[in-house]
């Protein structure tokens, strides 16, 4: 199978630089499968988990915070503010993020809080998802 | 003249000690630096590609207008400071740039004590602190003053957002920087690119500012700690040398003293014994 270029950037530095199968991922607009030679395009990232197949045929799954998808000719590039491997995602601190984010849902503050709590619980749901995975 | 004596030797003792603490700063400072260089450099190609990025996206929109508040609002400054002394001049450069700019009713935003007591001393209001920004620094530190700072804009609280940080062009030079962050300025280029923006451009950029400001933040953040450090150890390091500068004369002075001492003694036993002939 046809292989492409994924690069995936955090702001603490490169988590991913390699080829890849395909990439599947939740953008603004549900999911999307990326493979080789996709057109060249731009979105925007839902927190959820992602799941990558490498050249070799394995499977890897992240869980990817908020962030954009950038597909160009050249590479897939993934500017996310926060991605992780299952084994790095600190549970306790997921449930937290949840738990925090579900009382100020309910509390009913105002528009902006709540797009940002709205996010937090998203990307909580995203690591706990990932982290309950078999 | 013994008492003189015991006084400069205790004074060499006491420089000696403050030589041990410099030096030792002057090594926590030098690790610590090692640290954020490479964090500033972890971050710059993520602060790259999404300034490249938005810069693309910005092409394609027509109408950027609702992105830009009203130009007689004030200006908020984002003013990035160190919570420690003992670094040289590294926090009062940085006032000295940032003050002929401050108008009266411009808000401020201060990171780090140092310039949170220095503002407040000169009798400026400060509109919020993140004092403790960088005990456990990481970018969830930068994406909350980023948060606040984005919530605050589009309330319509000023119209201009600028970064008052130190810039890190090598290990003995630094320079204090006003950055205009937002609103953004972005060449126009004509042309169409050949990409597609899913759902629309619109759409990512109101996606894509919050994220390239938080970039921005951190990545500004890290370049002044970076500073910071660097700062510190220069200063740490003359520090060391003019204490030893110090030492060398005060041994200097010791032995002088000690000498006339032991001439003097010699002479008093000399003349004594004469006298007894």
């Amino acid at each position: 199978m046809d292989t492409f270029k994924l690069h995936i950037v955090t702001p603490e530095g490169d988590f991913f630089n390699g080829d890849v199968q395909s990439l599947n991922i939740k953008a603004d607009q549900g999911y999307l499968t990326i493979l080789a030679k996709h057109m060249p395009l731009v979105t925007t990232l839902e927190p959820d988990v992602a799941t990558i197949i490498l050249a070799d045929g394995k499977k890897e799954q992240i869980a990817v915070s908020t962030g954009i998808l950038n597909v160009t000719k050249e590479e897939t590039l993934l500017i996310v503010d926060a991605v992780e491997y299952k084994n790095q995602i600190d549970i306790e601190r997921a449930k937290r993020a949840l738990e925090r984010a579900k009382r100020r849902l309910a509390s009913k503050a105002d528009d902006i809080d709540l797009k940002r709590a709205q996010v937090s619980l998203k990307r909580a749901i995203a690591r706990i998802k990932l982290y309950e995975l078999k | 003249m013994s008492l003189s004596l015991q006084a400069t030797k205790r004074r060499i003792e006491s420089v000696n000690a403050t030589q041990k603490i410099t030096r030792a700063m002057k090594l926590v400072a030098t690790a610590k630096l090692k640290v954020w260089k490479t964090k500033l450099e972890n971050s710059s190609y993520y602060a790259d590609n999404m300034k490249k990025l938005l810069t693309n996206v910005f092409k394609s929109i027509e109408n950027e207008e609702e992105l830009i508040n009203d130009p007689s609002l004030p200006t908020l400054y984002l003013v990035i400071t160190s919570s420690l002394g003992l670094c040289g001049g590294y926090n009062y450069n940085l006032f000295k740039r940032l003050l002929p700019e401050i108008q009266k009713n411009d808000l401020l935003l201060v990171i780090g004590s140092r310039g949170v007591s220095f503002f407040t001393n000169r009798g400026y209001q400060i509109d919020r602190t993140f004092e403790d920004a960088f005990v456990a620094f990481d970018y969830t530190v930068a994406r909350r003053i980023g948060n606040f700072i984005l919530s605050e804009y589009r309330l319509k609280k000023f119209s201009k957002v600028k970064i008052a940080y130190t810039k890190y062009k090598n290990s003995i030079t630094f320079v204090s920087e006003v950055e205009e962050v937002l609103p953004l300025k972005v060449q126009k280029e004509n042309g169409i690119s050949e990409m597609i923006f899913e759902p629309n451009p619109k759409k990512i950029l109101d996606e894509i500012l919050p994220l390239y400001l938080k970039s921005v933040v951190y990545g500004r953040m890290i370049e002044s700690v970076v500073c910071e450090q660097a700062s510190r150890r220069n200063a740490m390091d003359s520090a060391t040398d003019n204490a030893q500068e110090i030492v060398d004369k005060l041994h200097l002075e010791y032995n002088k003293a000690r000498q006339s001492a032991i001439t003097q003694e010699i002479t008093e036993v000399v003349s004594g014994a004469n006298a007894l002939k």
